[in-house]
């Protein structure tokens, strides 16, 4: 029995060239399906070679310019930052440092605080007062954790000891502010008396992370420490890392070399935190997309498939009459659609392919969307994707399994039919 | 004898005030310028490159501790402040919003004028926050006036310097400054007229120029007072400040 049938079996070669001569048949319906996948392919592609591209340029941003791939912070300053609080430090810095340098880690400190910038008229066009974030730098081991003194792009990095401050090249064109201009800064010290100090801009700088371009200004760490009254505190001890994916560095063993102080040590999840829920609403957005050119894909191909089905119902029915099983004829119609989503999912790897490259070579210039409008997000005016081969395969793999199983479901519905109406339809 | 009657001759002129401490002074000036309740209208001149702009107000006071000032002009009509137990309380009736003012925020400027609110924190006497050295005396606008340093000897003052300058017959501020922790001179408050009431002599007209913003100043101005009045019940209430 078991031979019998076997022997009687179409070979599924048969109805796959059936299916290709069927798409040949049909050809403006098949191109039309598959150019519909073929978009959804290509934008769905395009889509993450940008959220991609943005979810790596920010995590390089903030590791380089702001969070280093670890920090040391006093207990409870983390959820504090914002306000920028100066009683919650690391005491003796140089001696952790020391300790970190030690262990053959590189390490920074930082005192950030809050101040205005005030500027005066003459050599600035105007008078005026602008509240921003500052930060002491160490000039000799900064460089070694962050890459701000590469970005500087006119003047130089401040000395140790001097009055002097840098600036980003936003904010330094929209005050109208030069080399050896003379700024003031009103701030508080530690203990939270009012201060003042006058310094000279030395550097502008022009960093990839807006942010730092647009709200904040570094002056010499010692400078900062006189004027605050730190005593040797800083509000954070930052270290760098020689880990090639963000948020990879492991804590746990500056964690033990720092278990005998008052310290709370964070990884870069730790501080990405916030963004990194940004990044997964993101994805999410991503699966939607996904889901959306599913939804197109499923509609496009069971409406091709259903208009297939219908056309041929006389021709399935005699396919029955011959004796060609009605699973052979699912196969049939199932690697029709498969097709037409290959052909589809093929123009859509090229398509995507194409708008990656133009993504990562050329990028999306928000610039002149956004002007100065600040979204708090850490990329430069022009933002670049990044290939996404994982993303194209994915969206490629999903069209012609989608396209093959939905086409199943306007057949199934016709092969309940009696044969005898199959072949009376007209 | 030519010393004794030098001596008697310095006795005679220097003022028997010369005997006073800075302490004295400042507790004569604090009694004289702090009332048990006051009702008080006035007005508030902010001068900048834009020009003149005007925001009138009254405020209920409680002694140095609690005070409501409710604006009355018109683009800051039915906006608050509230200050009582150290803390101070901003209320918006557009946003039908109460805020309390913490930490940096207590930084900002009012309205735009050359006072903060921390300016208006602090209900505590000066003795309490800084330790005060009289320097001397010599004359401010054509009225004698005692020159009195005071240095913070606490933290939870602004200002770690201010030199004011106090009236020698009424008791009252004439000028200070505030200077910053590095010795920059930061404001400077002048007192331009007093006012008599009830026997309590106050400035009634003062101005308060930042120096660090080279601004124009703010010119403060008491219209009219009423000291020892009764004031209603929870004046000084969260509940009454959303009313």
């Amino acid at each position: 029995m078991k031979t019998r049938r076997r022997a009687g079996r179409t070979p599924l070669k048969v109805f796959l060239i059936l299916a290709v001569k069927n798409m040949a048949r049909y050809r403006r319906r098949t191109l039309i399906t598959a150019s519909a996948i073929a978009c959804g392919v290509a934008v769905f592609a395009a889509v993450a070679s940008v959220m991609d591209g943005f979810s790596s340029e920010s995590d390089r941003n903030f590791i380089d310019y702001e969070t280093g791939s670890a920090r040391i912070v006093a207990p409870g300053y983390w959820e504090e930052r914002e306000q920028f609080p100066l009683d919650m430090v690391v005491e003796d810095s140089s001696e952790v440092i020391a300790q970190l340098e030690q262990e053959g880690w590189r390490a920074a400190g930082r005192t950030e605080f809050r101040g205005e910038l005030v500027i005066y008229y003459d050599p600035f066009p105007e008078d005026g007062n602008i509240p921003m974030a500052f930060a002491g730098v160490d000039p000799d081991r900064d460089p070694e954790v962050f890459r701000l003194k590469e970005s500087i792009e006119e003047g130089r990095f401040p000395a140790a000891g001097e009055d002097e401050l840098i600036i980003g090249r936003w904010l330094a064109d929209r005050i109208g502010a030069e080399i050896g201009y003379g700024v003031t800064i009103m701030t508080r010290t530690k203990d939270g008396y009012y201060q003042i100090m006058d310094l000279e801009i030395v550097g502008i700088f022009n960093t990839p992370n807006p942010h730092v371009n647009r709200n904040v200004g570094y002056l010499p760490l010692d400078t900062a420490d006189y004027y605050l009254e730190m005593e040797d505190a800083v509000t954070g001890v930052i270290i760098r890392g020689d880990e090639r994916v963000p948020g990879s560095l492991d804590p746990a063993p500056i964690a033990s070399l720092m278990e005998d102080r008052p310290v709370r040590v964070m990884s870069f999840s730790d501080m990405n935190k916030e963004f990194a829920e940004i990044m997964e609403m993101s994805e999410q957005i991503t699966s939607l997309i996904l889901m959306l050119l599913a939804v197109i894909a499923i509609v496009g191909i069971s409406n091709t498939m259903l208009m297939a089905v219908l056309e041929r119902e006389r021709e399935i029915g005699m396919l029955r009459a011959m004796g060609v099983r009605n699973r052979e004829i699912q196969w049939m119609f199932f690697f029709e659609a498969s097709g037409i989503g290959f052909i589809g999912a093929g123009i859509g790897v090229m398509l995507g392919s194409l708008l990656m490259w133009l993504l990562v070579t050329y990028g999306i210039d928000y610039g002149e969307m956004l002007g100065d409008i600040d979204l708090g997000y850490r990329f430069g005016e022009v933002l670049y994707g990044i290939w996404s081969f994982s993303a194209l395969i994915q969206a490629a793999i999903t069209a012609v399994i989608v396209s093959g199983v939905v086409s199943l479901i306007p057949v199934r519905r016709m092969l309940k039919k009696q044969v005898t109406d199959c072949l009376r339809h007209s | 004898m030519k010393q004794i009657i030098l001596v008697l001759a310095m006795m005679l002129t220097v003022p028997a005030a010369w005997a006073m401490t800075a302490q004295d002074i400042i507790e004569r000036m604090e009694e004289n310028q702090t009332h048990s309740t006051s009702i008080m209208e006035g007005r508030m001149v902010i001068s900048d490159r834009f020009g003149d702009r005007e925001s009138t107000y009254i405020a209920h006071t409680e002694g140095a501790g609690r005070f409501l000032v409710e604006f009355t002009s018109r683009y800051e009509e039915g906006q608050r402040i509230l200050r009582r137990d150290d803390s101070l309380y901003l209320y918006y009736p557009d946003a039908r919003e109460t805020i309390r003012l913490q930490g940096a925020a207590l930084r900002d400027s009012l309205l735009g004028s050359d006072v903060s609110y921390e300016d208006m924190t602090g209900g505590r006497g000066i003795l309490d926050d800084y330790d005060a050295k009289l320097l001397g005396e010599e004359s401010v606008g054509g009225a004698q006036a005692y020159m009195i340093e005071l240095n913070a000897k606490t933290a939870a003052v602004a200002y770690p310097k201010q030199i004011i300058w106090v009236d020698a017959e009424e008791f009252v501020m004439i000028k200070g400054e505030q200077y910053a922790r590095s010795g920059r001179l930061l404001k400077v408050t002048e007192v331009l007229e007093t006012m008599d009431v009830d026997g309590f002599r106050f400035p009634s007209r003062i101005r308060v120029t930042d120096q660090t913003r080279r601004s124009q100043g703010t010119l403060m101005v008491v219209e009219s007072a009423q000291i020892g009045v009764d004031l209603p019940a929870n004046i000084f209430s969260l509940e009454e400040l959303t009313w």
